[in-house]
């Protein structure tokens, strides 16, 4: 299950679901845009391997309780979703991938909508319901292999 | 917590095999001092560890070593002197060092001394499998050479004295250093190759022997021994620096443990400590052997296992003690290795290690109490073990089940006694400083923010205030700079709490700004408590209201509250007070008054009365100009915003100067009390920012109200002269044309409300082109009858009496442009004007060209061209004008002055007077002349004459003419042999005989015979009489030929063929280009009509 799920273009968090009220994924994520950055910069370098369309940045850093994945759009929008360690050990990096890639085709919905104003709050109903469906199914997901 | 933490010196050594070194004086002997010092020596990587013993030291005894384990329950699985006593007391070798030379007189004597001491030392060890060694120490000259190393009767000695002495012949070594060593270190080198050999020997013989008890063992009853055996293995592999068997022995140990032996509640901590140290040496040695990778995966993998099995939950703070104590271990080991990257490096280990101990901490808080009178000795249950991990009060129970209960009970009260003696803070502290450590080295800011929180916290909770607030300070600036409002929220409240525990005024009105900002969500009560409390401070030196749980601190706040103003950097608020400056101009002529304007926006939840509002300009005579203490302009309400208005004149010495805004500071509470000065700087400047402009734009404004967004903000305005009111234009026709007085009309006009008196008006040429530095080449003036005065120069300047309000004047400027390049004149106006200087200037760029190019050429009388002239001959000389400007030109004459070399047939005059040119236009005028005799046959570069062209730019006849003049030079001339002169009229009536003169001139110096012939062609013109004849002709004189010829038809004919050659000299022959010089046809017309 994911308990938390974050969008934020340069450093700024515009959109934030957490399972529960803990700081700690704030610092979290706050922590992990070091990592993104680096690890953006590293698949852009100039002469590096860059494929424009795997921007999956995999797992980001070793936290005991929490995995923590890192994804990037094109433009820089950075995806990150954290699972709790015990139920995302059955989890594949291809199964993440995918997670990755429907929430990133719902904050295109979402941004494509005329009245969002750039770099602002995500507000959008669809969008919460991927987000939703995410929180969920990764959960029914990880029950059902057990 | 010494119990479950303990990680003992021996494991964390580099195991090196042990040898002992006997019989060695190093307090009296030089040579024995050396060869010690040698051997102990710093080396990385040494392979051996040498301890100086004494010839009678007494080694640990063996046990009896039991042939089968069958009824064999071990104890225990490590004894805690077990690493001990193999690193520092047992030796794999001792080395016996005697001075014997072979040839020694007293051989005999020392040799049975020596058989003695090698007794000694073979009783002391004890049956210890280890190896004796026999150094001699001999006389380096006494050594054999090369020849005669094997010699037979030194190798029969060494024999002898080996059987003798019982040991093997490698363990008897010569070393010739006596009295004193040559290069002593390469023989210690080849000695300790042979120690090695021997030390490996023996630790191989401990590992067979070992691995030999493996066979008699159950899985059953004797799973704590195949565990030791692994480890032994391991470590006496480390000993003889095997080090892959090494690890694959802890490996299997590890294994062992974790997949097949028993771990319950009672021998939790034995299990979990041996893991722990397998996991430290298989980790120590991957690192060690470059595989950072293999040391992590095993470590992970520890973690996972042992994370869970808690143990006793009475003792559960053991297993956090326990767990974060293997994280901290194994990121000491990381720090070791160099090949830590962003995602991992031993900071995330010190990280976790750091929250272990966090969770320790609270468990313990929650749980452990002090035992303050107790009817059993605390201390009995903390004393060292004989196994490592076991329980002081029931070392060596095997057994799943308890059988003191009460014991038991007594044993969990010292324990938490003792662990509530522990200072968790410290401990907490020094691992997160660790981890900031290694997340700064790598990169991780952010990273280190959230750790730098978990210190901040800490040192709160352990009561150090101070430090706190440092990191809160740091953390809340940095969150706060990206804008993380979120998790400001979260700290904000307990960094004040914690600057009012420390009363810390300055940094609490800080945290109170901070949390009044509206970014910062917290519950309305809070924000209000928050100014409230603010308010009170600053108005009525109140110390702040705080929640009754918090203990209350008004004593130190009191002292605190006395005259003094903080300063706030208001640039950081971000949303909480905004300033906006804006120059009304970009540029404010130096009689009219600036405007600047402040805006101000309150994001303070309650209404606020500031104290004083004053600007800080870059010039400092400006200071106290913009100033505003009336509390109804600093009266905000919630979300008012409001615009200040300010007048001032600039001052005359600033002309040519920008005004700058220093910074705006905005007082809020009374300035002989403890005042805040909010003082805005870095956000006055417009940073053009790449914010997205919103496509859609904000419906929701009401009429007349400006969002604060749309506030321009200028904060730099400059100090201009009086802008003169007149008009200054100019009239002219590019290009100039080179070498003309270029006219320039100037016109004037008046705009001021007065006359202007003495303005002077100065025209100046600037050089566009730097390179050439001529600079007189440019020549200006105001009349025409200036152009040729020397005192013109590429300056001028005159004043204007009176300009007459409202009027115009008209000036005339010409210049003179004496090469090609273009330039720029600069027109200038200047008067005073109520004490202010004022000017007017313009600049005109201006482009030179040529005005027309001249080509010339010469041709012969039959208009053929001639390559060269021909002495005494007569030419023609045709000069070609074209205009090349666009401006039309007019020639008003020319004149041609022929030069000494040359006369003129004809009177010379001008051909083209007053003919206008257009572009590419071409005009054409030719001139006869004859060149005069020449001294040699060939001159070259004649000058021919002057010629000189009179014009003026067609537009402005008034302008005087200028004459340019070219000079006709470079003619070659030849002087010719022969000259046929001809005179023929130039035309005949028809049938009428006419004559025709051939003149020949022979200009050489001897006499000339020629044959002369008119060719009859045709009857259109009849020759009368001979045509063929001889004459002869004098040197430089001429002959004249004479014909008599009638035409018969009209129109221009024929002549008949004038044919000319040589008789005498016959060397010479007539250059046939003369016939060319001569005429070929007559103009023949009808004949006078006559009377009959």
């Amino acid at each position: 299950m994911a308990c938390c799920v974050a969008v934020l273009i340069k450093e700024n968090l515009i959109y934030l679901r957490r399972s529960t009220e803990e700081l700690k994924f704030l610092f979290l994520i706050h922590a992990s845009i070091d990592i993104l950055d680096d690890k953006v910069n590293q698949l852009t370098k100039p002469g590096g391997d860059r494929d424009a369309k795997d921007f999956y940045l995999g797992l980001l850093y070793p936290v005991e309780e929490y995995k923590i994945y890192g994804y990037v759009s094109p433009t820089r929008v950075k995806f990150i979703l954290i699972f709790e360690h015990s139920t995302s050990i059955s989890l594949k990096d291809a199964d993440i991938k995918l997670l990755f890639q429907r929430l990133h085709q719902a904050y295109i919905d979402c941004i494509s909508n005329p009245f969002y104003e750039p770099v602002t709050q995500l507000k959008s109903k669809r969008f919460e319901q991927v987000v939703s469906s995410l929180m969920v199914q990764t959960d029914s997901m990880a029950s059902s292999c057990r | 917590m010494a119990w479950a933490c303990i990680m003992p010196e021996e494991l964390k050594v580099v195991p090196r095999g042990l040898v002992c070194l006997a019989n060695l004086d190093t307090r009296h002997q030089s040579v024995h001092r050396s060869i010690w010092e040698l051997l102990e020596k710093e080396r990385s990587n040494a392979p051996l560890c040498y301890r100086l013993v004494d010839i009678d030291e007494q080694y640990p005894h063996s046990k009896a070593k039991r042939a089968t384990y069958e009824w064999y329950v071990p104890k225990g699985i490590l004894k805690t002197n077990w690493m001990h006593k193999h690193l520092h007391l047992i030796p794999s070798l001792v080395v016996i060092f005697f001075e014997l030379d072979w040839n020694d007189p007293l051989f005999k004597e020392k040799q049975n001394e020596l058989k003695d001491k090698i007794d000694m030392v073979r009783t002391n060890l004890d049956g210890r499998g280890a190896t004796i060694s026999v150094v001699l120490l001999q006389n380096k000259n006494s050594f054999p050479t090369v020849d005669d190393v094997y010699s037979s009767e030194r190798d029969q000695m060494a024999n002898t004295l080996c059987t003798y002495f019982d040991i093997p012949k490698r363990s008897l070594c010569v070393l010739p250093v006596l009295p004193q060593p040559d290069n002593l270190s390469a023989w210690i080198d080849r000695l300790e190759q042979t120690f090695i050999e021997s030390s490996q020997n023996y630790y191989m013989n401990e590992i067979r022997r070992v691995k030999k008890h493996k066979e008699t063992l159950n899985n059953i009853t004797h799973q704590l021994l195949h565990i030791r055996h692994q480890f032994k293995v391991g470590f006496f592999s480390e000993l003889k620096q095997d080090i892959p068997s090494a690890l694959k022995a802890y490996k299997n140990a590890y294994s062992y443990l974790t997949e097949n032996a028993r771990i319950h509640d009672t021998n939790i901590l034995e299990m979990k400590m041996v893991a722990g140290f397998l996991t430290y040496k298989i980790c120590r040695i991957s690192f060690e052997l470059s595989q950072p990778v293999e040391a992590i995966n095993h470590f992970r993998r520890h973690a996972d296992i042992f994370k869970s099995k808690v143990g006793p939950v009475d003792l559960a703070f053991e297993h956090k003690a326990w767990l974060s104590k293997q994280f901290q271990i194994f990121g000491d080991l990381f720090a070791l290795c160099p090949q830590a990257i962003q995602t991992q490096h031993p900071g995330f280990y010190y990280q976790e290690s750091a929250y272990q101990s966090m969770a320790r901490k609270q468990i313990a808080q929650t749980t452990c109490r002090r035992v303050e009178q107790t009817d059993f000795d605390p201390s009995e249950f903390l004393k060292p073990t004989e196994f490592y991990g076991q329980r002081p009060w029931r070392q060596h129970h095997q057994s799943m089940e308890i059988s003191d209960a009460q014991k038991e009970r007594e044993a969990v009260a010292a324990l938490r006694d003792a662990e509530s003696r522990v200072n968790h803070s410290e401990l907490i502290i020094s691992l997160l400083v660790l981890a900031i450590n290694d997340f700064k080295k790598h990169s991780s800011n952010r990273m280190k923010l959230y750790l730098m929180y978990d210190l901040a916290e800490e040192y709160a909770s352990s009561k150090d205030y101070d430090k706190a607030l440092n990191y809160y300070n740091h953390i809340v600036q940095a969150y706060r700079a990206e804008q993380w409002w979120p998790i400001l929220k979260s700290i904000l409240p307990s960094a004040l709490k914690c600057a009012y525990l420390s009363a810390n005024l300055e940094n609490w009105i800080r945290f109170s700004l901070e949390i009044l900002n509206p970014n910062i969500n917290l519950p309305v009560q809070v924000k209000t408590q928050t100014q409230t409390n603010l308010e009170n401070l600053l108005r009525k030196s109140l110390p702040p209201q705080v929640e009754s749980t918090i203990p209350s601190n008004d004593d130190k706040w009191k002292v605190q509250l006395v005259k003094q103003t903080i300063n706030i950097d208001a640039d950081t608020l971000k949303g909480l007070f905004e300033c906006k400056v804006y120059f009304t101009h970009e540029a404010v002529s130096v009689d009219c008054e600036i405007t600047l304007q402040v805006a101000l926006k309150n994001g303070f939840p309650l209404p606020i009365e500031f104290n004083q509002l004053s600007v800080s300009f870059s010039l400092k005579e400006y200071d106290g100009l913009v100033c505003v203490t009336d509390p109804k302009q600093l009266t905000f309400a919630p979300n008012e915003q409001r615009i200040l208005s300010f007048n001032f004149n600039p001052k005359n010495d600033h002309i040519q100067r920008s005004l700058e805004v220093a910074y705006v500071s905005l007082i809020y509470g009374n300035a002989n009390q403890t005042c805040i000065d909010l003082q805005w700087r870095n956000s006055l400047h417009a940073i053009p920012t790449f914010q997205p402009t919103t496509l859609t734009p904000k419906w929701r404004t009401k009429a007349g109200h400006v969002l604060w967004e749309n506030l321009p903000m200028r904060r730099k305005t400059n100090i201009l002269m009086r802008a003169a009111e007149v008009q200054l234009s100019i009239e002219h026709q590019l290009p100039v044309l080179l070498y003309e007085s270029y006219p320039i009309k100037i016109r004037i006009k008046n705009h001021e409300n007065v006359d202007i008196h003495n303005a002077t008006l100065t025209c100046t040429c600037s050089n566009t082109d730097d390179t050439s530095q001529t600079l007189d080449d440019t020549f200006l003036f105001y009349s025409t009858a200036d152009s040729n005065n020397e005192t013109t120069t590429s300056i001028c300047s005159m004043t204007l009496e009176t300009i007459n309000k409202d009027t115009e004047i008209e000036q005339d400027l010409y210049v003179r442009c004496n090469s090609n390049r273009s330039r720029e004149i600069i027109i200038r106006l200047s008067y005073e004007r109520l004490n202010l200087h004022c000017m007017k200037e313009i600049t005109v760029p201006l482009s030179v060209v040529n005005p027309f190019s001249i080509q010339f050429q010469t041709m012969g009388m039959m208009m053929e061209p001639l390559a060269s002239l021909h002495a005494q001959e007569p030419f023609i000389l045709m000069i070609d004008t074209k205009c090349t400007s666009a401006i039309p030109i007019t020639i008003v004459s020319s004149n041609l002055k022929p030069s000494q070399f040359i006369v003129n047939e004809c009177a010379i005059e001008s051909q083209i007077n007053n003919t206008q040119l257009k572009l590419d236009e071409v005009v054409t005028e030719g001139f006869c002349l004859r060149t005069q005799p020449i001294a040699t046959p060939v001159v070259q570069n004649l000058l021919v004459g002057e010629y000189s062209l009179y014009w003026k730019r067609s537009s402005h006849p008034q302008i005087p003419e200028l004459c340019t003049t070219f000079s006709l030079s470079d003619f070659n001339v030849e002087q010719q042999q022969i000259f046929i002169e001809v005179a023929i009229p130039n035309h005949v009536p028809l049938q009428e005989p006419f004559q025709v003169n051939y003149r020949i001139h022979n200009r050489s110096n001897i006499v000339h015979e020629y044959k002369v012939n008119l060719e009859q062609i045709n009857l259109v013109v009849a020759v009368s009489g001979s045509t063929l004849t001889s004459l002869l002709v004098p040197p430089h004189s001429s002959s004249d030929v004479n014909y008599t010829l009638v035409a018969t038809l009209c129109g221009f004919v024929q002549l008949p063929k004038f044919k000319i050659s040589m008789i005498r000299p016959q060397t010479q022959e007539i250059d046939e280009s003369i016939e060319r010089t001569l005429p070929t046809h007559i103009f023949v017309v009808p004949s006078l009509k006559t009377d009959q």
